[in-house]
């Protein structure tokens, strides 16, 4: 989910570039094993949410860039509106009465 | 999982490499473009490099786990077995080649006799939905009858509820008729007038469906032989018996009717019309059976639920001198190998389908004695990597795949090997059909495979390459590390005793298939002591091809006037016409004799006064056909010798009347008056002597064969026979189909005899071979591993005698038990023997020799004795030659 809700957030991105948002984003709470988002991506690749396309960086290095898919969209939605139904719920559990 | 999925998957598969380039170029830039973070971050590079290592994880594993992303581990696995299978059969080529060879061979054999079944048994009516016809047919004690009387099919059609859309079809009859001045023979049947309504047979041209109307259907063959596939043919008339039918259409390319045998008559004519043009009798009031009866299944009713309301209904037909009548639905097929015709055509099949399963069996064992051998020299090298922590599992599968690659290798052999033998097969046939006919016999078959025969052949080479290569690769797998990898280890008792089971499986199948072989071949040595009865070394059989003959009458003149040139030839004894000759076909009749309640099957035969000179059958008591008789077809028969002894046993019978009764094969109501006695010959089958048979007189009309008798060789009278028949008209002689009756029919009817015997003497042999190589195997394997023991015997100062003794004994028990079931297996194909060819009018292909030869038994137990003892001494003997300084040495 944090793969696919990045990639809606920033459009396109090679992997370094996934795993340093996520970092970033989380102000480097979120920090796994960086290599494990490659698994990952290559699972969403052959479920067909996000779709990867060869291109050059900035400092002119091949690199794979990814970008959701629409089903990958979907996909998106459907994840972060559960995951608001399970904070929230959590969320009514610990307030203070 | 969706389509998209498995797409993706198999683009892993196919461009695996590519994405696993991918994957770690990605990994790489990863890692650098980290360790360029870190530095900006103030780290120097070395340290840099490890942080942005320690972020990342190890990425070999996590490669790993992304190729289980793409879910083709075990495929990658799979690719990876086959390369090593593939080298370890190209390592051994010696061992791949015998395995090849053996499973080619066995799966060869296989696979031809599926296609023949395929062929036979399987083929499908040409018609809409086949599954749902049936046809019905009538069951006696010892064979199956497709033809029904009237009365019968008219219960079926009014009663039967599980049938809808009944109709018949007549065997074909001749009858001169066609299109032009000159009056040609035309095969006809006769048949119900929404007859190819129902079966849904298209039109080449024209319309099936105006039958009810009057109008006859012709068949592609006629209309393209014989009418040049004019288009205008629609409409026109055409004459049978001289009365004009008028042509409704062509039947399709594609159906041959639905007869049996199947062969397409010229035409198709509605059953309303047979009185007509069989002046008087008519098939519909008659008890004759003529009818065959096909019907659609009503709904989801099985064959056998139509069959049980069949025997329902049949209960309401009186008994008749066949006995009571029992009515079956049968699967129609294009052959009908289950019933009438074709049955023992069917149970032959089925025969040979058992037997090549038993070959088949054979070589699997084989197989696993070469795969077991071949990993038991293997068992360090598998022991070494079980002890490098390979998965057991992991290593079965790869002997597996060994197997079955070279399963699949013998299985492409096979098919090529079946493919060869079937178009050998379907050569012959027509070839010999087409000799001993002088090409006017025809049978469609095609031997040919389609993908039914490609599927089995597929199946079948996976099956045998995974179950054989299952149970030695599992003992591999399941080999003690520590046992194996200690110098001097041999292998354990019970996998010993394992090998002997599957020997003597081997040699009770090989015992089987000889039993078979030589019950046949029995009956091919009995054969050649047979005699006819007649004077069958002295004879020509002439035939002549009457499609251009212009009416009945013009061919009866014929035959008189050739009869007539032929007999005034020097060295001519006798010349007769008879509407069939010895073994050229016969017409029988089976029925009950009531008194006994045995089943008798009688021929009869319609000849001219001179057939008793011409063909030296004997007349025991009275005279032959005076010429007034066999001009006008008087009421007069002469019978056999065994109808006389069962019916009128020491009774004077010459100028007895009869009554046309159940034995009496008169074709019409009137009383019959016995004139002569004739000696018991083999008239219908060479094999043997026919239980009653009937002759009666004929005009020379009836003729379609001439009998001509010599006094010297026959071979030197064949050129006069046809400068004599040159002499009536020049285009005759190359008419005639003239034989001798020893290279005609006779050597035919050697062949019925010698042709299944020799296949089953070669699936025999072959079998034998198998299995002797397996013994070969086994004793070689056992002196092998007994090299140490045989070295301390001998230093002991053990006699040669002693040690071919050890050496045998351990192999002469699985033999021994072998044989012990083999010899059950023997009995029940003697049995099973019995019961094919006692059916009533069927070859007797033992020739009298029975099913329960002593001589044969005691012979194949002979020569599978002979065969195991060379199979067996030749490897012992290298235990002879064992030095015990070398053996000791061994290790």
């Amino acid at each position: 989910m944090l793969i696919l809700a990045t990639l809606l957030r920033h459009e396109e991105l090679h992997g370094f570039g996934i795993a340093d948002a996520i970092a970033r984003t989380s102000a480097e709470v979120l920090r796994v094993e960086e290599g494990s988002l490659y698994p990952a991506l290559q699972r969403l690749l052959l479920q067909g949410w996000v779709s990867g396309r060869w291109d050059r960086t900035e400092g002119n290095r091949r690199a794979r860039y990814y970008r959701l898919t629409s089903a990958g969209r979907a996909q998106v939605a459907r994840e972060v509106s559960g995951w608001r139904r399970i904070v929230g719920a959590i969320d009514l559990v610990v307030a203070p009465a | 999982m969706t389509i998209g999925v498995w797409w993706r998957g198999l683009n892993a598969v196919l461009f695996g490499r590519r994405m696993r380039e991918e994957l770690a170029e990605e990994m790489r830039l990863h890692l650098e473009l980290r360790a360029q973070a870190n530095q900006a971050a103030g780290l120097n590079e070395e340290e840099a490099r490890l942080e942005a290592q320690k972020r990342f994880g190890n990425p070999l594993v996590l490669a790993d786990e992304s190729r289980d992303a793409w879910g083709v581990r075990w495929l990658d696995e799979l690719r990876q077995d086959l390369r090593y299978a593939g080298r370890q059969l190209r390592r051994a080529p010696g061992f791949s080649a015998v395995a090849v060879i053996t499973v080619g061979v066995a799966l060869g054999l296989s696979t031809g006799a599926f296609t023949i079944y395929n062929t036979l048994a399987l083929k499908p009516l040409p018609v809409r939905a086949p599954g749902e016809v049936v046809r019905v047919v009538r069951k006696t004690d010892r064979s199956t009858l497709d033809e029904l009387p009237w009365s019968v099919v008219d219960l079926i059609q009014r009663h039967a509820r599980q049938l809808h859309q009944v109709v018949v079809t007549s065997a074909p009859t001749l009858m001169p008729g066609g299109t032009g001045q000159v009056a040609e023979p035309l095969s006809v049947r006769f048949i119900s007038p929404d007859y190819f309504d129902v079966l849904g047979v298209t039109p080449a041209i024209g319309t099936l469906s105006a039958m009810s109307a009057g109008g006859v259907v012709l068949s592609y063959d006629f209309w393209s032989h014989r009418m040049n596939r004019d288009p205008g043919v629609i409409g026109r008339v055409i004459t049978v018996q001289g009365i004009p039918q008028t042509i409704a259409g062509v039947a399709s390319a594609s159906f041959a009717g639905t007869g049996l045998p199947p062969a397409a008559p010229d035409l198709w004519v509605p059953m309303a019309s047979e009185p007509l043009l069989m002046r008087g009798v008519d098939w519909t009031r008659s008890d004759t059976p003529e009818w065959q009866v096909l019907a659609r299944r009503v709904g989801a009713a099985g064959a056998e639920q139509v069959t049980a309301e069949l025997k329902v209904l049949a209960a309401a037909i009186p008994a008749d001198s066949t006995g009571t009548t029992q009515l079956q639905a049968k699967q129609a097929t294009y052959f009908q190998t289950d019933s009438g015709e074709f049955e023992t055509f069917g149970t032959l099949t089925n025969v040979l389908m058992i037997a090549v399963g038993l070959i088949l069996l054979i070589a699997c064992f084989n197989l696993v004695h070469l795969l077991g051998a071949r990993n038991a020299a293997r068992e360090r090298d598998v022991a070494m990597r079980l002890a490098l922590g390979a998965a057991r599992a992991r290593i079965a599968r790869q002997l597996c795949t060994e197997s079955a690659l070279l399963g699949i290798l013998g299985g492409v052999c096979g098919l090529i090997l079946s493919i060869w033998l079937c178009r050998l097969l379907q050569v012959w046939i027509v070839g010999t059909i087409a000799q001993f006919t002088g090409g006017a016999g025809r049978l469609a078959v095609d031997f040919s495979p389609n993908w039914l025969v490609f599927a089995y052949a597929g199946t079948l080479s996976l099956v045998v390459g995974t179950v054989v290569g299952l149970w030695p690769a599992l003992r591999a797998a399941k080999g003690d590390v520590n046992t194996v990898l200690k110098p001097g280890a041999t292998d354990s008792r019970a996998a010993g005793s394992r090998r002997h089971m599957l020997l003597a499986l081997q040699i009770a199948s090989s015992l089987v298939l000889l039993t078979g072989a030589g019950l046949l071949l029995g009956g091919v040595w009995k054969s050649r002591g047979v005699t006819t009865g007649f004077d069958a070394d002295h004879m020509l059989v002439l035939q002549i091809d009457p499609s251009r003959t212009a009416t009945p009458v013009e061919r009866a003149a014929l035959m008189r006037n050739a009869t007539q040139r032929i007999s005034a030839i020097p060295g001519v004894r006798g010349v007769a016409w008879s509407d069939r000759g010895p073994y050229m076909g016969h017409r029988l009749r089976t029925f009950m004799h009531l008194p006994t309640h045995t089943l008798l099957t009688y021929g009869g035969v319609f000849v001219s006064p001179g057939f008793f000179d011409a063909t030296g059958i004997a007349l025991l008591e009275g005279r032959t056909f005076t010429p007034e008789e066999a001009e006008q077809g008087r009421h007069v028969v002469i019978v056999s010798e065994a109808i006389w002894r069962r019916f009128w046993p020491a009774e004077d019978i010459i100028g007895k009347s009869v009554q046309p009764s159940a034995w009496l094969m008169a074709p019409d109501s009137v009383p019959y008056t016995i004139v002569g006695i004739a000696k018991d010959v083999r008239n219908t089958y060479l094999s043997r002597v026919d239980e009653g048979y009937e002759y009666f007189p004929a005009p020379p009309a009836y003729a379609s064969v001439l009998l001509v008798r010599t006094t010297g060789a026959p071979e030197g009278t064949m050129r006069p026979v046809l400068s004599a028949l040159g002499e009536l008209g020049p285009d005759i002689p190359s008419r005639a189909h003239l034989v001798t009756l020893r290279d005609g029919p006779l050597a035919l009817q050697h062949m019925f005899a010698s042709a299944p015997a020799s296949l089953a003497g070669s699936l025999a042999a072959i079998g034998l071979l198998l299995s002797a190589v397996s013994l070969y195997g086994l004793v070689a394997h056992s002196v092998t591993r007994r090299t140490r023991e045989i070295g301390i015997r001998v230093a002991l100062g053990a006699r040669s005698e002693n040690i071919l003794g050890a050496v045998l004994r351990s192999t002469l028990s699985p033999v021994g038990w072998g044989a012990a079931l083999g010899a059950l297996g023997a009995a029940g194909v003697s049995y099973q023997m019995t019961q094919m060819l006692s059916a009533p009018d069927a070859p007797d292909l033992t020739y009298g020799a029975g099913t329960h030869n002593p001589v044969v038994f005691a012979a194949v137990l002979g020569v599978l004795a002979v065969v195991a003892t060379v199979a067996s001494l030749i490897p012992a003997a290298r235990a002879l030659r064992v030095d015990a300084m070398v053996a000791l040495r061994h290790d």
